[in-house]
């Protein structure tokens, strides 16, 4: 397997950070996702996607443990993400690891569970 | 657009009037953000109305004309329990303003709140530009009530839920 051609992102108030490990790429993401982070986010999934593919990795795990908060764009980035997925083909697995102190991240992210409940799930931690 | 007042019956008003930037939506989204956190004793109720205002104040400075925008919170005493109103102001372009109208309109007429919500991400998954979700989200993730007014070219939305337990004023204190 190919090594990870997808960078970090850092700005003032929101981060991505990519790793792979086997598998599994896994993506966390800090700060708040705000309109600020909108447009760089859904650039950076398009990007993500294209990894995806090319390194055949059977998962994608979102970190979303360190974010204060996601806008309703954010999370449409998320769901054109999982689509384009879906649209593809892939069967990759898509889990969202969460804070269970923080409600309204597994409140937020139980739509895209169940807009796809076969690719999609939470995991408080 | 006329400086908003508070209600007769509002134990607690907070509205801030800014130019509609970024920035400053999100300083002022910071102040509600304490605010909610402040007043509302439950971390979970204070999330949703703080979603609520996060997704009414990005939509008021996204598409404003005018040269100011207002967000307003207000604790109003209701006959038997208290309710929480975000209210997001605005003066907006005709076109935008009969969107906003059509979208609001199916929200209000739903009726059940969750599944509109999950029709909208299935029309609109790919579909580039705008999320279109958050009027949407506010009341199915949020639980809130959305009404509106427009007036002229001003636009006003008003988010409401009733709140069970809040911090009163002599809790603050301190």
């Amino acid at each position: 397997m190919s090594s990870l051609k997808v960078e970090s992102v850092v700005t003032d108030s929101f981060g991505i950070e990519p790793t792979l490990r086997d598998d599994t790429l896994s993506v966390k993401l800090t700060g708040t996702g705000d309109m600020a982070a909108a447009a760089p986010l859904g650039s950076y999934f398009r990007t993500l996607q294209a990894e995806v593919i090319r390194l055949s990795v059977s998962a994608v795990e979102f970190d979303v443990r360190a974010l204060y908060f996601l806008n309703s764009s954010c999370l449409k980035a998320f769901i054109s993400f999982i689509c384009g997925l879906a649209g593809q083909g892939l069967k990759c697995k898509i889990q969202f690891l969460t804070d269970a102190r923080l409600g309204w991240q597994r409140r937020s992210l139980t739509a895209l569970e169940r807009m796809s409940p076969e690719l999609v799930s939470i995991a408080d931690t | 657009m006329p400086a908003p007042e508070p209600s007769q019956n509002a134990s607690l008003f907070l509205c801030i009037t800014f130019f509609p930037s970024e920035r400053l939506a999100n300083a002022v989204l910071r102040l509600v953000s304490s605010f909610c956190g402040m007043v509302l004793d439950d971390a979970n109720v204070s999330s949703r109305f703080y979603m609520a205002a996060h997704e009414l104040a990005e939509n008021i400075t996204k598409y404003s004309t005018g040269p100011k925008v207002s967000l307003e919170l207000a604790m109003e005493e209701d006959e038997s329990s208290y309710i929480l109103k975000i209210r997001a102001r605005n003066e907006a372009s005709p076109e935008r303003l009969r969107e906003v109208e059509r979208r609001l309109l199916e929200l209000k007429t739903a009726s059940d709140p969750v599944k509109h919500y999950d029709e909208l991400i299935n029309e609109t998954a790919m579909i580039e530009g705008v999320s279109g979700l958050g009027l949407a989200r506010v009341c199915a993730e949020g639980g809130l009530d959305v009404d509106y007014k427009i007036e002229g070219n001003e636009l006003t939305i008003i988010a409401h839920a009733p709140v069970g337990r809040w911090r009163a004023d002599e809790q603050l204190k301190g």
